[in-house]
């Protein structure tokens, strides 16, 4: 019980949630309670580090390094209510079950976090997919983000009947539902055509939900159309929970490797860096740039799962924890410029942006300080992930993987760079076309200082953070 | 601690310099002054064939990888970064402020300048690249904020350039780091120990090239070089220093620092091939100058021609070519800022900065006109000045290993005389143009700036030794003598 005291008070608050809100619906009150239910989980996650680590049922296994993806997630959900709520109040006139909705997608994020069987996983997915159908297309007066929505909710339904599917041909040939036993299968079992079909299927799925080429056609339409506060959290905390799964059991270095299965993660890694990098050069609006650049990100992390052990581990883990960090600051700007009264889209034309550092000296420092790190420029987070990603890779001699990796993040420095060079520069003649937001609040200004600060300080000093994620991966 | 202190000053004052607006300009000029005279002394106490670091820090960094924050100063670092001390100092010194906006410009250039000098005296490689990496933000914004013409998209064309050198580089660093580590369990980025690893099969050769990738790009060679004329001539005047006398010499530096002491062996396969690069660098890039009508372009082909003799000194593998190389990146940081501080003004003064509208600056202003004529004759060689040293030795030291490249590269000089001359007749001769008829002599502090660069210029031709007794270091040596041993 106090192992998953967490997931246990991150279910707890949407039902005292929905409670509340049927009595008094008051935007303020549902976004403190909220908060106080991820705090309240967040200062549970040291209580349930003191038990680790521990098996609850065969469906879930609690240990410090899924716990620590768990923190992450809860963060990330926490920032994202803190810079967003101005937004989600002049975007809708309730916003109170948007609150209930991201609470239950990060529970479901947590639980596949933890999860060990394909059921657990199953569940998690389906728990933080069919809330994020309803957080894309929550804001009505916003036609883009409705028509986001559907078109998740179809593609994502169909890739969860491609895990289902895939996982039921697994089982009928190996006997097993948990993921242990089905690393621990023998190479000659993991070569029959039944399992090879299965593990394609699920990889299929899997990529899907990670968005790597070529499963990422979903992602422009989404990141452009989804409110950016749901983006900020679709792509980060959305993607934390498969995360752990993938680095807790098919980066442990005596997994066999399955040659189709390299050769898959190869090619979509490549293709990946390529096809995002290069999609985002050419974009105007600055969400699809986003877009198309996390697909490359997924490229840069899947090199990292063509080497094994614990080097590995750490790059992902670490490239994620920069990505996370850089992605919803540069979204939060988004949203805190998207609060107008009457706006019903996003502020979208990296035009837009044109300028900001001048006028907004904080949100552009911000903004500028994230996209650096997005692009790998040292002394940032961005840019120790991708040394560690290299590290990960050349430890394989993949020397063409990462030549591929070196060259397309010159097109990624180049895109970031451009876009940071017109936040810089000075507004044109006429008015500057992105609004000025009202005075912003006090809590918002912190957060978004703060993720900028650590983008930049785990940069400069990483020593104390890489300590915490050697912990976690011996 | 002095070693880290050399990079610190300038950085703080990159840091202090946005608060000082109006101040900052002096403030810069103090922090370079105290930095010059800090190497000045370090350079008094050695020793002259003094074997080890004159000074060395080190403190752990990331200690999960094996990365060192850690600098040192031998006789090869401290002759760099006392040039680009002074130089930084000159080019702040010798150009008129920006007012209000002063503050923010120091505070980058500054940060350009730490950023150089820590090139110079890392001795990790993870904090070298770094700093390889850092010099570049600095100078984008230069470009873009205070730059002319199509500042950004020379500044963006620069940075897609230096970045994908830079990554290659970046991917040959942590290459030789996982080899080290397969091999002996210990991570490490120390160059030292880096380079007393051997490297199995042909995986030095591919870890040069990557490095070599950074620095051909950089300095730049052909064909490399085309982001660098339309850089320089969107870059302000500073800017321009700062690329040319500090960031070009970056490359030269790594070449000999890093590149011959971590694969000699390679580098000894592949020397035919880069020499015949720099050669090609040094004539086709004199060529290029000798074509171009803007003055600060001609400047910038005629310093890709003149560092492409660093790399072929660099690459003769004997004590005559890398000292020719090291004489000639000091002498070229002096020529080429002299020749863009008087340029600078000249255009500054008449509006026009066209070869084909200039003419007759002479008659007008002869002191401008003097000023021009000594540093144009440094820059083409004449002997007297460091740059004939420089070019000479490199030049001598090829011949000895590879005669027919040597002999090639002695055209060089001739087409160099050719651009020289060519700047000099179209500027300061002939009758007054319009424009050229609006020049005026340089200001008492300009004056002082250049007769100081001419004084460092003419010592370096007459008596040179001091230098070349400084960087006469085990490090760089080492890796002659294994190619030496090979030879023979």
């Amino acid at each position: 019980m106090l192992s998953l005291l967490p997931i246990v008070l991150l279910a707890v608050t949407p039902i005292v949630l929905l409670l509340t809100i049927s009595a008094e619906r008051r935007h303020g009150l549902t976004a403190t309670i909220a908060l106080l239910g991820l705090g309240a989980a967040l200062a549970a996650v040291p209580t349930a580090a003191a038990t680790l680590p521990r098996d609850v049922t065969v469906l879930l296994h609690v240990d410090a390094f899924g716990l620590a993806y768990v923190a992450l997630a809860l963060v990330v959900a926490a920032c994202v209510i803190v810079i967003g709520y101005r937004y989600v109040e002049v975007r809708e006139r309730n916003p109170e079950e948007y609150y209930v909705l991201l609470l239950i997608a990060t529970a479901g994020t947590s639980a596949m976090a933890f999860s060990t069987h394909f059921i657990s996983f199953y569940l998690g997915l389906e728990i933080l997919s069919v809330s994020q159908y309803g957080l894309m297309a929550y804001f009505r007066r916003d036609r883009f983000g409705t028509e986001a929505g559907v078109k998740y909710l179809i593609l994502a339904a169909a890739s969860a009947a491609f895990l289902l599917f895939g996982m039921a041909l697994v089982y009928a040939e190996l006997g097993t539902m948990t993921f242990e036993g089905m690393i621990s299968a023998s190479a000659e079992q993991m070569s029959s055509s039944i399992v090879l079909l299965g593990v394609a299927m699920m990889c299929a799925s899997i990529g899907f939900k990670l968005s790597i080429v070529p499963f990422h056609y979903w992602t422009p339409d989404i990141y452009d159309g989804a409110p950016a506060s749901v983006v900020a959290f679709v792509s980060t905390a959305g993607k934390l929970g498969v995360f752990a799964v993938l680095v807790r059991y098919f980066l442990v270095p005596t997994s066999p490797v399955s040659e189709a299965l390299v050769a898959f993660v190869t090619a979509s890694a490549v293709m990946s860096m390529v096809v995002g990098n290069l999609m985002a050069l050419v974009q105007t609006s600055l969400k699809r740039l986003l877009a198309y650049s996390s697909i490359a990100h997924m490229g840069y992390i899947s090199v990292a799962f063509l080497s094994f052990g614990e080097v590995a581990a750490e790059a992902v883990t670490f490239y994620l924890l920069g990505y996370t960090l850089a992605s919803v600051a540069a979204f939060g700007v988004i949203m805190v410029l998207s609060t107008e009264p009457g706006r019903t889209s996003d502020l979208d034309r990296i035009e837009d942006y044109r300028g900001l550092i001048r006028q907004r000296p904080l949100l552009g420092g911000v903004l500028v300080a994230s996209l650096l790190s997005f692009a790998g420029i040292p002394l940032t987070a961005g840019f120790l992930g991708k040394l560690y990603v290299i590290l990960a890779g050349a430890q394989e001699g993949q020397w063409f993987v990462l030549a591929v990796l070196a060259l397309t993040s010159v097109a990624g420095a180049w895109y970031y760079l451009r876009v940071a060079v017109t936040v810089c520069s000075a507004a044109t003649d006429e008015a500057p076309s992105h609004p000025v937001p009202a005075a912003l609040s006090g809590p918002t200004v912190v957060v978004l200082a703060v993720l900028a600060l650590l983008v930049v300080v785990i940069g400069v000093y990483p020593a104390p953070v890489l300590a915490v994620v050697d912990l976690l991966h011996n | 601690m002095i070693a880290l202190w050399i990079f610190l000053l300038p950085l703080i004052g990159a840091c202090l310099a946005p608060f000082a607006r109006r101040a900052a300009r002096p403030l810069a000029i103090v922090v370079l002054a105290a930095d010059a005279m800090a190497l000045i002394r370090l350079w008094r106490q050695a020793a002259p064939a003094d074997t080890t670091w004159l000074a060395a820090w080190t403190t752990e960094w990331v200690p999960q990888l094996g990365i060192n924050f850690a600098f040192g100063i031998d006789g090869f670092a401290l002759s760099l970064s006392l040039m680009a001390c002074l130089v930084a100092l000159a080019a702040l010194a010798g150009t008129p402020g920006r007012g209000e906006e002063d503050g923010a410009f120091c505070g980058w250039f500054l940060l350009g300048v730490a950023a150089v000098l820590g090139v110079f005296l890392a001795t990790d490689l993870f904090l070298f690249f770094v700093c390889f990496e850092l010099m570049l933000l600095p100078t984008v914004v230069l470009i873009v904020r205070w730059g002319s013409g199509e500042a950004r998209a020379a500044a963006l064309r620069f940075f897609v350039y230096t970045q994908t050198g830079g990554l290659l580089m970046l991917v040959s660093i942590v290459g030789l780091h996982v080899v080290h580590h397969t091999a002996t369990g210990v991570r490490t980025f120390d160059t030292a120990t880096l380079a007393a690893m051997p490297l199995p099969g042909m995986l030095g050769h591919v870890f040069l090239i990557g490095f070599l990738a950074a620095f051909a790009v950089k300095l730049p060679m052909v064909p490399f070089h085309t982001w660098q004329a339309r850089a320089y001539a969107c870059a302000p005047t500073e800017g321009a220093i700062l690329l040319a006398a500090l960031m070009a010499k970056t490359a030269g530096y790594g070449l000999l620092r890093f590149v011959l002491p971590l694969f000699p062996a390679a580098a000894m396969d592949l020397a035919p091939w880069i020499v015949a690069i720099g050669i090609l660098t040094v004539l086709y890039a004199a060529w290029l100058a000798y074509g171009q009508q803007d003055i600060v372009r001609v400047i910038a082909y005629s310093s890709a021609s003149h560092l492409g003799y660093v790399v072929v000194g660099a690459l003769a593998f004997n004590d005559l070519g890398r000292t020719g190389a090291v004489v000639q990146m000091v002498c070229h940081g002096l020529s080429v800022t002299g020749l863009l501080l008087v340029f600078a003004h000249m255009s500054r003064t008449t509006g026009a900065r066209d070869l084909r509208e200039l003419g007759g600056v002479w008659r007008v202003s002869p002191s401008l006109g003097a000023f021009v004529l000594v540093f144009v004759l440094a820059t083409l060689g004449l002997p007297g000045f460091g740059n004939f040293m420089g070019e000479f030795m490199a030049l001598a030291g090829l011949f000895q290993r590879f005669p027919l490249a040597g002999s090639l590269g002695a055209i060089g000089a001739v087409l160099s005389a050719a651009y020289a001359l060519r700047l000099l007749q179209r500027t300061c001769f002939g009758a007054p143009t319009p424009p050229g008829g609006r020049a005026i002599g340089l200001p008492a502090t300009s004056v002082l700036v250049s007769a100081a660069l001419i004084v460092g210029l003419i010592w370096m031709g007459v008596r040179p030794q001091p230098l070349v007794d400084l960087v006469s270091v085990p490090t760089l040596t080492g890796a002659e003598q294994l190619a030496q041993g090979r030879l023979e």
